[in-house]
């Protein structure tokens, strides 16, 4: 698996001098030295790569339901057996099916005779590859059986599969989420920095009132609002767009405390006294010189969003089965008796805390990067 | 180490670290600070003479560390010294120098104090923290130094805080830190470099009047050849993390043998005769970055006394033109044959 | 010799302290404070004065970067006078391309993503004066000029030490062929050999380009070395302006004397002895009444706390704010050390 740090050719020495190298090159020189936003990077493009592969990388449909194995916990993979002979190919105990004797409900233990081995690339339920390319080439599965990594939920669907799944509408969600608080972000913050005065102080009293409603009881409200009969498409889609309703604020004030800022660097002076436009001086001059700081914080604004929809979700009040995201995922873990019985229903939140540690730890890297005289 | 010397660097190098390169900044130094004496290191930005008093305090930032070389001190003249080099950057021997036995000054003094503590409180605490004296005596002792360094009403200003100081105030509220424990040593990075010409004069006229007065031995870095002369008893000249040369103030000024030290003292716009607009002597191309450093003598790109084959092969050995005045160049090299002999 | 450009009682104010959302400010800043002089074609004035004495705000309010709270500019072009207060953004664009600056930080200055073969085309450009290759016939021109090597114009601003930038600077702003530049500290920020270098520069391509400076500095040798007349400020106002012999040697006023006297000079036989003024400069936000040095003037008198001094000329093209001015002998530079 390649991650895109790992994906640059490390540099030549001679080529690492800095006085022959871009801005983004500097960046990535100090970024690449910040050793936790390295290691975020990487999370994150595990995160993305298997939000891609969902399909290939799950053994399982997420909807998929295996009786034979109801609200089971994970299956460990194995390379002794109960003898400790080695076995080059992994493998998991198979399981069969009993009836507990007291609560009569069907039960799957272990059975240590037989050994399901781990197959890479095997065939089974069929799918279409992003909705597209139908097959049925799976990355991995168990030969003769089954294998729940982090096994089952009370209707024999696999956690694992669903998790990966999962991951790729909860990244989605964030991403449109944050393109769309970027892009009004950008657009407010640009006219309040921009005009200045009145409108600035305007739009700055609509940001600060907008962020001083408590954000919960406003999602709610909100989400409320969407009509039960939507599809999970357009609950989706509107799910998004609550969230960035929220998030732009944040991202309109950078902008316009940028543009502020900028408006007075001696570069800008010049290049109004070169004869440029407005917008020749905000398209050429300034829009590059913060756009690194705009990703820096969309990096920021990112696990907000991430954390905002899991909440929703948790709640009922977001996406809702059989969409699955991660706070879809943890809704099955609402209570004791689930919690107890199936701790593994809690996997999806490890998912969570991951992506959010890792977007803050890149964030933190980006940050320090961004400034390109900064030491 | 010689009678009378209170601080010997000897053959020190510094490096720093960028991305597991190891790039000297410093290549082997040496110098001595006689006691009572003004020494200015001179150089222009990138010539390692912050680096080099940074080392001194052990003061460097993470990624510079100083690869070899020593750095002895002695306090007074029947104390054997220490050296400094060696030492754990943040140990108790180097703590124990710091502030009190050698001290520094800034060229941003807002840095050195913490803006929600009173003036007064942040240098008695200096006083308290070494010596061993009651609230009340460094309270006192401290409005004796605001006075030394020429506040204003300095019952006064003990109680203020540094935002209501300005500039110059709060240079003279850093040196009157500096000297709260009466230090051995007083090290000034470009002190007067932020400061306003006016200004620059007060501060200077107060650390010539520490000289002066108080015997204070004192390093100064500088990039300003006009504070040079009016502060520096021993100069000397850097570059590229190299001495080039080095000497008394007045050899330095009058007599300057470097083909560096020459043209530097040529490129400074001067009083002398205004109605004569002569044009100043520039040197061409601009110093190298740490990474592109010219093998041999660093300045033979931009000297015009360079011998092929010679100057950029190798670093020119020491050329002691008297015993007080020394110089690396190659042009020089005969010239010591001729006193020695 | 013609006069280039006439600025007459120019005031720059900013305002200061709480404003509410159409509350007015409770006081203002006065950075320049009604000030007046000319520049002849050609000659190069310097502009000297400590932190805070408004030198660098009037360079810019010259040029309308910043606006200017009131006054008069009237820029001489072709025989034409032009008022540049009365210009809308358009006419400012116009007269832009012969009024140009150069700023102090060379790493402020030039934006950090762009190349400076961008850099210096940026007016060209802006002002759709050339493209193609005639664009780039005239970078590389001006870029030899100003001694850039033009091998690396495709590098970043960051690739280059402090006095190439500044050249890279100095290329850009006389791309257009500007007849008058306005230098803020234009040399400030380098070391020692490269400020000649640029100093020299500047001097060349004056000759060459038939340029005016107006040459903002605090650094008062290289002003010596660079100007023909020097016009010294303090809290916002000029207190004297003479020809640079006259005003280092024999200064008029007893703030120049002190200037003068507290410049270091490279020669360790000549001891300064500077004149100290006492107290602080007072806050440009309330200056004093009368004449604004008066609280630090050691010839003040009752007069001088009530009687503003008009700026007056006592010799030919010497002026100076003082109401003493005859009565004192004032030391200029150089007398002050014991030699």
């Amino acid at each position: 698996m390649t991650s895109p740090v790992l994906a640059i050719p490390k540099l030549k020495k001679s080529n690492r001098r800095p006085e022959m190298a871009t801005q983004w090159q500097l960046m990535w020189w100090k970024f690449k030295k910040h050793h936790m936003a390295l290691v975020g990077m990487i999370m994150l493009s595990l995160l993305v790569f298997s939000a891609v592969f969902a399909e290939i990388l799950s053994p399982e449909i997420p909807t998929e339901r295996n009786n034979k194995y109801l609200a089971s916990g994970p299956m460990g993979i194995h390379f002794f057996d109960s003898e400790w002979n080695f076995h080059l190919r992994p493998f998991v105990y198979s399981r069969s099916t009993k009836r507990d004797p007291v609560t009569l409900r069907k039960i799957a233990v272990v059975d240590e005779t037989k050994l399901w081995p781990i197959e890479f690339f095997v065939t089974g339920s069929p799918y279409k590859f992003w909705g597209l390319v139908e097959t049925d080439i799976h990355f991995f599965g168990a030969k003769g059986g089954f294998v729940h990594l982090f096994g089952t939920d009370s209707l024999g669907r696999d956690v694992f599969s669903r998790s990966l799944y999962a991951t790729r509408i909860s990244l989605s969600v964030g991403l449109v989420g944050v393109t769309f608080a970027f892009i009004l972000g950008a657009i407010i913050g640009g006219i309040a920095g921009y005009f200045g005065g009145i409108i600035d102080n305007l739009i700055m009293r609509l940001i600060e009132f907008i962020r001083s409603i408590p954000t919960l009881p406003l999602w709610l409200a909100l989400s409320a609002a969407l009509p039960r009969e939507w599809s999970s498409l357009q609950v989706y889609l509107a799910i998004t767009v609550i969230l960035a309703m929220i998030g732009w604020t944040h991202l309109a004030r950078t902008v316009r405390s940028k543009l502020l800022a900028l408006r007075e660097e001696d570069f800008t002076v010049a290049a109004r006294l070169s004869g440029c436009t407005d917008m020749r001086i905000i398209l050429r001059h300034l829009l590059p010189a913060f756009m690194s700081y705009m990703i820096v914080d969309v990096t920021i604004a990112f696990p907000e969003i991430l954390l905002a929809e899991t909440s929703l979700s948790f709640l009922g009040l977001g996406l809702r089965e059989p969409a699955e995201s991660w706070g879809v995922l943890l809704f099955a873990a609402q209570n004791v008796r689930s919690i107890s019985h199936m701790p593994w229903l809690l996997i999806p939140g490890l998912f969570i805390i991951v992506a959010v540690l890792a977007f803050n730890f890149v964030g933190d890297g980006m940050r320090d990067a961004a400034d390109p005289y900064s030491k | 180490m010689k009678k009378g010397v209170l601080l010997e660097i000897r053959d020190l190098h510094i490096t720093l670290d960028f991305d597991g390169d190891d790039i000297p900044i410093v290549q082997g130094i040496d110098l001595e600070l006689p006691a009572g004496k003004v020494l200015a290191l001179v150089g222009e930005s990138g010539c390692g003479k912050s680096i080099t008093s940074q080392a001194l305090l052990r003061l460097l930032p993470r990624e510079v560390r100083i690869s070899s070389g020593e750095i002895n001190f002695r306090p007074t003249e029947d104390q054997s010294p220490i050296d400094i080099a060696p030492l754990n950057k943040d140990g108790k021997e180097i703590r124990s120098i710091r502030g009190n036995q050698m001290s520094m000054i800034f060229q941003e003094p807002m840095s050195s104090f913490s803006p929600i503590h009173k003036i007064g409180d942040q240098i008695g605490e200096v006083i308290q923290l070494h010596l061993k004296v009651t609230k009340a005596e460094a309270r006192r002792r401290v409005i004796d130094l605001l006075d030394k360094v020429g506040i204003p009403d300095p019952e006064q200003a003990v109680d203020q805080y540094p935002h209501s100081f300005s500039g110059g105030m709060r240079q003279r509220a850093m040196i009157a830190k500096s000297l709260a424990c009466n230090p051995s040593i007083l090290i000034a990075d470009e002190p007067t470099t932020a400061l306003d010409v006016t200004i620059q004069a007060q501060i200077l006229e107060i650390m010539r009047n520490l000289k002066d007065e108080l015997r204070m031995s004192m390093i100064f870095i500088t990039h300003d050849l006009g504070v040079v002369a009016q502060i520096a008893d021993e100069v000397a000249i850097m570059y590229m993390g190299r001495i080039v040369e080095k000497g008394p103030v007045s050899e330095i000024f009058n007599n300057p043998q470097h083909p560096y030290t020459v043209s530097l003292l040529s490129a400074i716009p001067r009083l002398g005769d205004l109605s004569d607009r002569r044009k100043l002597t520039s040197i061409r191309g601009s110093v190298p970055s740490l990474f592109e450093r010219p093998p041999g003598c660093a300045f033979h790109p931009r000297c015009d006394s360079f011998i092929p084959g010679r100057c950029d092969t190798q670093f020119p050995p020491t050329s002691q033109l008297s015993p007080i005045h020394e110089v690396h160049c190659f042009i020089h090299e005969n010239t010591e044959k001729e006193i020695s002999s | 010799m013609s006069r280039l450009l006439r600025v007459t009682d120019i005031k720059v104010h900013f305002p200061v302290g709480k404003t509410g959302i159409l509350g007015r400010p409770a006081n203002y800043l006065k950075a320049v404070d009604g000030v007046s002089f000319d520049i002849q074609r050609g000659e190069t004035l310097g502009l000297v004065g400590e932190s805070g004495s408004g030198k660098t705000t009037l360079g810019r309010a010259i040029l309308r970067a910043l606006e200017p709270t009131s006054g008069e500019i009237v820029y001489e072009q072709d025989g034409n006078s032009i008022d540049i207060m009365g210009l809308n953004r358009n006419g400012l664009r116009k007269i832009w391309r012969n009024m140009q600056m150069i700023f102090q930080d060379p790493y402020a200055s030039l934006n950090p993503r762009m190349t400076v073969q961008d850099i210096i085309s940026e007016p060209l450009l802006a002002n759709k004066l050339a493209k193609g290759k005639d664009l780039n016939d005239q970078v590389v021109d001006m870029a030899q000029r100003c001694g850039l090597n033009t091998g690396h114009l495709s590098r970043f601003p960051h690739a280059f030490s402090g006095g190439q930038r500044q050249r890279i600077a100095i290329a850009r702003a006389l791309i257009l062929h500007p007849e008058f530049i306005v230098c803020d500290e234009a040399v400030s920020a380098l070391d020692v050999s490269i400020q000649a270098q640029i100093l020299n520069l500047l001097k060349d391509l004056q000759v060459e380009l038939n340029l005016t400076y107006l040459f903002i500095a605090h650094d008062l040798a290289a002003v010596a070395y660079a100007c023909d007349r020097v016009a010294v400020m303090y809290l916002g106002q000029i207190v004297e302006i003479a020809s640079t012999e006259k005003l280092y040697y024999s200064p008029r006023h007893p703030y120049t004397e002190a200037l003068m006297s507290a410049i270091p000079e490279a020669n360790p036989e000549q001891v300064m002895q500077p004149v100290f003024l006492t107290g602080e400069r007072p806050s440009p936000t309330n200056p004093p009444a009368g004449c604004r040095f008066h609280t630090r003037c050691k010839y003040a008198t009752d007069e001088c706390r009530t009687q503003v001094p008009a700026l007056r000329e006592i010799t030919e093209g010497h002026f100076v704010a003082c109401l003493h001015s005859e009565g004192l002998s004032l030391k200029g530079a150089l007398e002050h050390g014991k030699g």
